[in-house]
């Protein structure tokens, strides 16, 4: 079954000329985009061990995205038998109707989350606040962009967009609205105290803890949380009841498997051999226990995951969030996750946005936001190969007629005169009719129809007369043969 | 020290963690006692959140730091609310370990009723004491030992591998330590005592 993602409204072009005009969300994204990059180079390069457990971890990941059913069934005995409560939420709104029903079960008030990426693909923060339910970012940075009102802009780091002068009204803004005091400056040290003041008390408050979850182990029924801040852990062990959203993608079968594969969302992601924090959840509090839940419930989402079973798209599903292809992407590091529109960005999020929602949001993305570089490819640990799908995704959009028609003549009627050397010259002669209009000294300005758009940053030298190959053809040693 | 104690201290160390040593002719309360006059701002009330491995949970060990401090401990049938209350306002948390990892220069942490994660996270220092039999070279040891004792006694409810202190990069991409957990994580490893 199809699935559904938020989307912003914006049309494209208007999305790149915000991002384009934005001079501290694009110094902040380079900067923080080549750091991550280069901290995961060196990280690789002086663990040879990881290479090992990596490769073991490509062929367990993409068997258990094959055989998920399976593993659900196994997973879901082995959660029961720790006495936590499994479900599956087929879509979106199934799991959102989840949620707010274990909420009133449990007669919930406030609500304590640790980041996740599929309760953002959820809006979930969103339909609990309808139930007049508050409900709280913890990690750092979704607490920064949870005060400004907006969307993560990357997957690691969700508030890079923002520089610390800015990040700084919204805590001087918030601590105002909550009789706080405010951060003593502008420093991040200051801004960082700030945040863990004003969300310590919301964590011995708070009546339900939300999580994502990095993998699930069906031999064990394990969930594992990857984190630095220390908030997953605040959260799975200090409310009452605990839910987790989970990928059905996340599933992994066996204690083993997990791992070959537990370090490799710190080595590609930011360069260390674990976070700070790897928890590793697997049931309520036992009696005598003096933390921890006293309900869990976990919610395996499918969304339009197992939509991708046994396509050529399957092993888009083994991505483990770790961003490296983010960093790693030209045009990410030019114009940041916003751009992109989805609440998945980058490489990752051109290839699954479209996938995911059977191209209904954002068909845009695999043409626009690529230039086929393949950096991606080279950065992924699961060696998803990013380039061909997002190749594949366009010829599916030209199949499914999502291109301009007057894009697709006109792309027919190159393709077609091409086709022979004899039209290949053809097209160079009516181009070098037709360029007068367009030359400006010694260089060529602009183009009709379609072909302008190249010309709006860039010029070329015009065709010669003769061209090189009309002059090789006109040599008396050529005796008339033309350059094949 | 064997090059797997040392191997776990430079990685506790470089991911941001301080690493101490006690050897057998040494206390580890001399330890605790120079952490709490480093770490903890000089203040009569503090107050320390405490478990550790009864071979360690000896007054002759603790001594003088026990002596100097009041020390907070989860007593199974305690009220939760108030122990949870109690951690979050001690000034240093000192927990035991399942085990220490030299590969990764993690520390392994396990609730059960006997302990508590608490400690490790709502103070703002954590000091974990791990005795040299607990440290072992590789992540996969770890595991299987966390497996094991899975096998054996039931899964924790929740079981976690700390490496360093908490930490983000999330404002501008530049790291500060401290978040929610704990600014200053301590791995003391432990040796035994000679007889």
């Amino acid at each position: 079954m199809t699935g559904t993602l938020p989307q912003d409204p914006r049309p494209w072009p208007t999305r790149r000329e915000a991002a384009l005009k934005n001079a501290t969300m694009r110094r902040t994204v380079g900067e923080v985009t080549r750091r991550l990059a280069e901290g995961r180079r060196r990280a690789l390069a002086d663990y040879p061990e990881g290479q090992v457990k990596l490769q073991r971890a490509q062929v367990a990941k993409r068997q258990a995205v094959a055989r998920w059913q399976t593993l659900w069934s196994e997973l879901q005995a082995a959660v029961t038998a720790h006495g936590g409560t499994p479900h599956f939420a087929a879509t979106a709104a199934e799991a959102v109707a989840l949620v707010r029903q274990i909420a009133r079960q449990y007669a919930v008030r406030r609500v304590i989350k640790s980041k996740s990426m599929v309760t953002e693909e959820l809006e979930l923060t969103q339909a609990l606040a309808q139930d007049g339910i508050v409900v709280l970012e913890t990690d750092l940075g979704e607490y920064i962009i949870q005060l400004a009102g907006e969307k993560p802009s990357h997957i690691l780091g969700p508030a890079i967009h923002r520089n610390r002068a800015q990040i700084a009204e919204l805590f001087r803004e918030d601590a105002a609205q909550h009789g706080l005091l405010p951060p003593s400056s502008d420093a991040y040290e200051a801004l960082t105290e700030y945040a863990r003041r004003r969300l310590r008390e919301e964590f011995l408050a708070a009546d339900m803890g939300i999580t994502g979850g990095n993998f699930l182990v069906a031999e064990t029924g394990t969930l594992v949380l990857i984190t630095n801040e220390g908030n997953a852990d605040m959260t799975t062990t200090l409310p009452r009841v605990l839910v987790s959203v989970v990928g059905l993608e996340k599933l992994v079968a066996t204690w083993d498997d997990l791992l070959d594969i537990v370090q490799q969302p710190a080595l590609s992601g930011v360069g260390r051999r674990l976070s700070t924090y790897t928890t590793l959840v697997h049931g309520p509090r036992g009696p005598g226990v003096a933390e921890g839940p006293e309900a869990w419930h976990l919610i395996l989402l499918d969304n339009g995951r197992s939509a991708l079973h046994g396509t050529p798209y399957e092993e888009v599903l083994t991505c483990l969030r770790c961003a490296a292809c983010l960093n790693v992407c030209p045009v990410f590091r030019q114009v940041g996750g916003h751009a992109y529109g989805s609440v998945y960005s980058g490489p990752i999020g051109i290839v699954e946005t479209p996938l995911l929602t059977d191209f209904r949001i954002l068909p845009e993305l695999p043409s626009a936001l690529c230039t086929v570089c393949h950096a991606c490819a080279e950065a992924c640990p699961m060696a998803i190969d990013l380039p061909a799908h997002i190749i594949r995704l366009r010829q599916e959009k030209v199949r499914r007629k999502l291109v301009p028609t007057a894009h697709r003549w006109s792309i027919r009627q190159w393709a077609a005169q091409w086709r022979t050397p004899a039209g290949y010259r053809r097209t160079i002669r009516w181009a070098r009719l037709a360029q007068r209009w367009y030359r400006r000294g010694d260089r060529l300005e602009g183009a009709p129809g379609m072909a302008a758009g190249w010309f709006q940053s860039r010029s070329m030298p015009p065709v010669a007369s003769p061209t090189f190959r009309e002059w090789w053809a006109a040599r008396p040693e050529s005796a008339g043969r033309a350059l094949r | 020290m064997t090059p797997t104690v040392a191997e776990f201290l430079a990685r506790w160390e470089a991911a941001g963690g301080v690493g101490w040593y006690v050897g057998p002719d040494e206390r580890l309360g001399d330890r605790l006692a120079e952490a709490w006059q480093r770490w903890v701002p000089s203040d009569e009330d503090a107050v320390a959140a405490l478990w550790l491995p009864e071979e360690l949970d000896r007054p002759e060990r603790l001594l003088p730091w026990i002596a100097a401090v009041r020390a907070v401990r989860w007593e199974p049938g305690q009220d939760p609310t108030a122990y949870r209350q109690a951690a979050a306002a001690a000034a240093m948390g000192v927990t035991g370990a399942l085990a220490a990892v030299a590969e990764t220069g993690s520390v392994l942490l396990a609730l059960g009723p006997t302990t508590p994660l608490l400690p490790s996270l709502l103070p703002p220092i954590h000091v974990a004491v791990i005795p040299t039999d607990r440290v072992v070279a590789t992540l996969s040891e770890a595991f299987h030992r966390l497996y094991r004792a899975a096998a054996a006694a039931g899964w924790p409810p929740v079981a976690k591998f700390v490496t360093g202190p908490s930490m983000t990069a999330d404002i501008e991409g530049q790291l500060v330590v401290g978040v929610h957990g704990p600014r200053v994580a301590v791995a003391i490893v432990c040796e035994e005592p000679l007889a």
